[in-house]
């Protein structure tokens, strides 16, 4: 399954807020790329998820 | 990093969130225009930038309005300059304290150090009481973590003051001999 970058912006987002206890607003770039990546595989120019049981 | 991915995150309706913030600071006399919002969003993002951060959710500026809102040494006409430096201020220290500190923790000492010891001095601030606590947050501090930031101020100051009775003596002498 393909997903848009859209879709998968919020994911981290919600990884984000775990990883910080919703105790931080901000995280590094670096930090933020360790959890895009955690939620991509990439291959081919096209992003696939790894993990659908975040979805809505 | 592709900044496309990191501008949707970060591209939060905040604007509003920073303009509800009038409805609790005007008993201080402190209020922005859309315009001060917009370029207190506008240094915001250039910040995060400088500081290689992400930021997602509401963002800090509110709580850091919420936080200085009171505070003897801002009025409204360094309202939006001052929000725009302890912005600036609170995304490098997230830095240099290696995010160790939570957002409520850090903005509490920020708080008690701009009025008790730094008198609202931004540049003091930064320069001085921040950067000696961040020093003690790298070497392995936690002690602030117990009051979730209030009383630390003074933790690791090392600048020698002038206690209320030698200040007395030394005026005394430079206006009576």
């Amino acid at each position: 399954m393909n997903y848009e970058l859209e879709e998968l912006v919020p994911i981290v987002a919600r990884l984000a807020e775990g990883y910080t206890s919703k105790a931080s607003t901000s995280i590094t770039y670096d930090r933020a790329q360790q959890l895009m990546s955690a939620v991509l595989y990439p291959g081919g120019g096209e992003f696939r998820a790894v993990c659908t049981d975040d979805r809505d | 990093m592709d900044k496309n991915w990191v501008d949707l995150l970060q591209n939060t309706n905040q604007l509003s969130k920073v303009m509800e913030t009038n409805r609790y600071t005007e008993e201080f006399g402190l209020t922005l225009t859309e315009k001060d919002a917009q370029l207190i969003m506008e240094n915001r993002k250039s910040a995060l930038q400088e500081q290689r951060r992400v930021e997602f959710g509401e963002g800090i500026v509110p709580k850091i309005i919420r936080e200085f809102c009171d505070s003897a040494y801002i009025d409204r006409n360094n309202y939006v300059e001052t929000i725009i430096r302890l912005q600036d201020i609170f995304y490098l220290y997230k830095n240099e304290m290696n995010d160790e500190i939570t957002d409520d923790e850090l903005l509490h000492l920020m708080k008690e150090q701009f009025e008790i010891l730094c008198f609202g001095d931004l540049d003091y601030l930064e320069t001085n009481c921040l950067a000696d606590f961040a020093r003690a947050i790298r070497a392995g501090y936690e002690g602030y973590k117990e009051t979730d930031g209030y009383g630390e101020y003074a933790r690791f100051d090392v600048q020698e003051r002038w206690s209320y009775e030698l200040y007395q003596e030394a005026l005394k002498e430079l206006c009576w001999g």
